[in-house]
């Protein structure tokens, strides 16, 4: 890839540490409240047994299956006694140090507040850490890209909405699936802390870094709750992207975007609207065809 | 897992994709390049995202005016297994195929574009994606049917047209009761589906002998009723208010005196503006024809010479001088 070119940042934009690129779990990295860290050869390596092991007990679940069964099935299958099988296959000797592991992991992903029985948010953890091994590659090469390239607010948030619903929707629509499912209790949608984090360094470059911090956090709430909608009613990632950059908007993170009609060179092309407009909208009076014979033909010499 | 590389490279092409959607082409091709060298040298890489890449590249190119975009698309296909690529079974390869007959229509490749696209659709599982791929088959199908209205072959057109609007009305009826239960998510799907409708119908109309009055009340009563639609694709908006032109054009060439002035001058501006919006998307051939066709009938035989010179410019680097409706606009421009 290309060497990062420079920004234009916003007066008080993010100028924090970005994300490592090469980092396999960015939640472990920067854990809210808790200053950026490098996680050591060795405990990376732990953490990415794990999360591999949690997704191959996954792996042959039904993402098709309707309401909460999956989720259901998923936090039964990473729950109570068989957390042993994740043990094995992770090559974790003891169960002492994979409660650590559990543990280190629920505040990673932020669920501490949930409750440890009711809510099994140990297996929540596991099933948003198997997701983020697959998830923070294709962010780490969009964010990559994103900073040798300066561009708008809406294409770097735009940016974020599409590798999140192309993950969730086309990559890898069980761990998809699921991660919206852990992450909704009751009605509720709750943020991914790594789409939080991802958003944070794109809108942090348009953003104050107060500002791009609050943000990031709803729009990654906002993009959950999308899913999940999206998933209950079979839409796509197009429908899916729409609803979040609307709410962007209305949020007023990105400008409002411009209708369609109306743009263009041609300075005959608002006339034409008008005339539509009004074509459409009533029964055009004769004298209003005029108006059309004012640019009958845009090809002529003196156009 | 697939391998962390790749994976880094597919989330450079997310971006890609999002840049040439905003309509940075330039950044959009640079980038692709980027990826393209670094899958050169990735033998781990799967042809399906090979393919999705080369797709992408090709459009960019396209938009940018650059007619290699036709060769790269059609080297994509042969690439997953030409014409015969197998769809049974592999997910993936059937949705690369679906999607890159966007780029095989674009270009001319009507005939391939028809052929994968029902072969996708026989394999299409749930409804949400049988309703996209019935109604991108309706407009290919009604391009198709353009361009054998074009040469002469009638008979083959009006059968396209009638495919079209069969496979337009299930993919309006799907996605009708989809939007029912989830508006915010089908409404836009819905008129897309209802657009190929009304351009397959209207496509008809230059061929056979319609009601064009209910035809023209319709058309008006869509167009009003989309017009102020912010997230609407671009091409939708150009199709229906180009259409609306051509709806024009036809009630002028019956009409007399006044009202044959009016209307033409209404085909014009509606048709230019189609054009006009459609300036970075893929041109459909209708729109230059029935454009060159509409000046031409006003009795302004030089500015309709001129359009059809800039419209050959255009449609040759998408589809090839070769290609029915490029032979026509340069018949056209050297007349």
């Amino acid at each position: 890839m290309r060497q990062p070119a420079s920004r234009d940042v916003a007066p008080g934009a993010s100028a924090r540490p970005g994300l490592d690129l090469d980092a396999e779990f960015w939640t472990l990295e920067h854990r809210p409240g808790a200053r950026p860290r490098r996680l050591r050869r060795d405990t990376a390596d732990s953490f990415r047994r794990i999360a591999l092991a949690a997704r191959g007990v996954l792996a042959d679940l039904d993402a098709g299956r309707s309401g909460d069964a999956l989720l259901d099935d998923g936090l039964f299958r990473l729950s109570g006694t068989r957390l042993t099988e994740i043990q094995r296959l992770a090559f974790i000797s003891d169960d002492a140090h994979l409660e650590r592991r559990l543990s280190e992991l629920i505040d990673a992903q932020d669920l501490r507040a949930l409750s440890p029985a009711r809510d099994r948010r140990a297996a929540r953890a596991l099933i948003l850490h198997a997701a983020e091994l697959g998830f923070v590659p294709l962010a780490a090469g969009a964010l990559e890209a994103m900073r040798s390239q300066p561009r708008s607010a809406r294409i770097d948030l735009r940016t974020v909405v599409h590798v999140a619903t192309r993950w969730a929707l086309r990559r890898d629509p069980l761990l998809g699936r699921l991660t919206v499912d852990a992450l909704t209790i009751g009605a509720t949608s709750r943020p991914w802390r790594p789409l939080t984090l991802f958003f944070e360094e794109a809108v942090g470059w348009h953003l104050g870094r107060e500002r791009a911090r609050t943000e990031s956090a709803e729009l990654s709430r906002l993009t959950i709750q999308a899913l999940r909608e999206g998933y209950a009613v079979g839409a796509g990632s197009e429908a899916v992207t729409n609803r979040i950059l609307r709410g962007a908007e209305t949020r007023a993170t990105i400008e409002r975007r411009v209708p369609v009609i109306g743009e263009g060179h041609d300075a005959r092309l608002p006339w034409t609207k008008a005339l539509l407009e009004l074509e459409v909208g009533s029964d055009l009076p004769t004298e209003a065809s005029l108006l059309a014979e004012s640019f009958n033909s845009p090809y002529r010499e003196s156009a | 897992m697939a391998d962390r590389r790749l994976e880094r490279l597919r989330g450079a092409y997310y971006r890609a994709y999002v840049e040439q959607a905003e309509g940075e082409l330039g950044g959009a091709a640079a980038l692709l390049e980027d990826i393209r060298n670094a899958l050169a040298e990735a033998p781990f890489a799967d042809d399906v995202f090979r393919a999705r890449v080369e797709r992408l590249y090709a459009r960019v190119l396209l938009h940018a005016g650059d007619a290699r975009g036709r060769t790269i698309a059609l080297q994509a296909l042969d690439a997953l297994g030409g014409m015969d690529a197998p769809v049974e079974g592999d997910e993936q390869r059937a949705s690369m195929l679906s999607d890159l007959c966007v780029e095989l229509n674009a270009i001319g490749a009507h005939d391939e574009a028809v052929a994968i696209m029902r072969r996708t659709l026989s394999v299409a599982k749930d409804m949400p994606l049988r309703a996209i791929r019935l109604t991108n088959l309706a407009a290919y199908l009604t391009q198709r049917a353009t361009v054998r209205r074009v040469t002469g072959n009638i008979a083959e057109a009006r059968d396209d047209l009638t495919d079209a609007l069969a496979a337009g009305s299930e993919a309006i009826s799907i996605r009708k009761h989809l939007a029912d239960a989830a508006p915010e998510h089908f409404g836009l799907a819905q008129r897309q589906s209802q657009t190929e409708v009304m351009s397959a119908t209207v496509e008809l109309a230059a061929i056979d002998d319609v009601d064009l009055d209910s035809l023209y009340a319709s058309a008006r009563t869509f167009v009003r009723e989309t017009l102020d639609e912010r997230h609407a694709p671009v091409y939708d908006l150009a199709t229906r208010i180009g259409r609306l032109g051509c709806l024009h054009q036809r009630r002028a060439e019956r009409a007399e005196g006044a009202m044959r002035h009016a209307s033409g001058a209404r085909a014009i501006a509606y048709l230019h503006y189609g054009w006009e919006l459609s300036s970075r998307t893929y041109v459909r051939p209708w729109l230059p024809l029935e454009l060159h066709h509409a000046v031409r009938s006003s009795g302004d035989v030089t500015a309709a010479r001129r359009f059809a010179e800039a419209a050959l410019t255009r449609l040759t680097v998408q589809c090839g001088a070769e290609y029915p409706p490029c032979v026509r606009l340069s018949a056209a421009a050297t007349t």
